[in-house]
């Protein structure tokens, strides 16, 4: 796995890959995470919509990544950032 | 027959002569040696101890950074920002972990270079990051990877990279 940890504006403000995680997973756990917390909810429900056929959100200048593994950090009630995490087929 | 002889020895003392001029030239500075080659990437726990040193350098100092470290090519393996960090350091130290890695040398390099007025490398697909800070991770004299230091001085950053990547085992 490679786990990404973002602020509220996405920055980055941790990540960590574990050896032998597929390389391409250092940019989907970043874009996860930075997609949680840009539209507030987990990256599953992009998943969904565009599951349905429901794909506009692929024009947004911000690209949601449609994919399950990336949601909020709530603490009291605040979104503080968000984890993403990727690696398992 | 004579002439001959005397312009065979003239020939032969203007040999010594040259011989002798060229001896006493400085000898050429030596060819710096090939850059290290690269290994295996970085581990996680490698890149951790790396990451520790280099923040308890920076802790010590009362400096607020970001680290990133990357594998040989270019692949970030780990990151973390200390509160307070300003933002624009989470781009910047990966960017100068990647230069370090990619390039083989010290980021500190393309700075040296910008400011001698040898610009041309910003045309590069790959842009080097002209800035002190980021060091290649030498370990077995084996490139594993590099480390990235941003968010204090340019002087700051590197003594915070260094730290980091002389911890590297």
């Amino acid at each position: 796995m490679a786990v990404a940890i973002v602020g509220p504006a996405g920055e980055l403000v941790y990540f960590e890959k574990m050896d032998g995680t597929q390389l391409a997973s250092i940019e989907i756990a970043q874009g996860k995470a930075r997609t949680s917390v840009l539209f507030r909810r987990p990256s599953k429900a992009f998943a969904d919509q565009f599951a349905a056929g429901n794909r506009t959100f692929t024009t947004f200048p911000e690209k949601p990544v449609a994919s399950e593994g990336g949601v909020p950090i709530i603490v009291d009630g605040k979104v503080i950032g968000a984890i993403g995490a990727s690696g398992t087929e | 027959m004579r002439p001959n002889v005397l312009s065979a020895l003239s020939i032969a003392s203007m040999l010594a002569l040259a011989g002798t001029a060229l001896a006493q030239q400085p000898a050429p500075a030596p060819a710096p040696g090939p850059p290290a080659e690269y290994g295996a990437p970085i581990t996680n726990e490698q890149a951790k101890a790396v990451a520790g040193a280099a923040f308890a350098e920076a802790k010590k100092n009362n400096w607020r950074m970001a680290i990133a470290i990357v594998g040989p090519a270019g692949e970030l393996v780990y990151f973390e920002r200390m509160d307070g960090t300003q933002l624009a350091s989470a781009e910047i130290s990966q960017g100068k972990a990647r230069t370090a890695v990619l390039f083989r040398r010290p980021s500190k390099a393309f700075a040296d270079q910008y400011a001698a007025g040898n610009t041309a490398f910003t045309t590069f697909p790959e842009k080097p990051v002209a800035s002190e800070g980021g060091l290649p991770i030498i370990v077995n004299g084996k490139i594993i990877g590099a480390v990235g230091a941003s968010g204090g001085t340019g002087q700051q950053d590197g003594v915070t990279a260094a730290a980091g990547a002389s911890a590297a085992k």
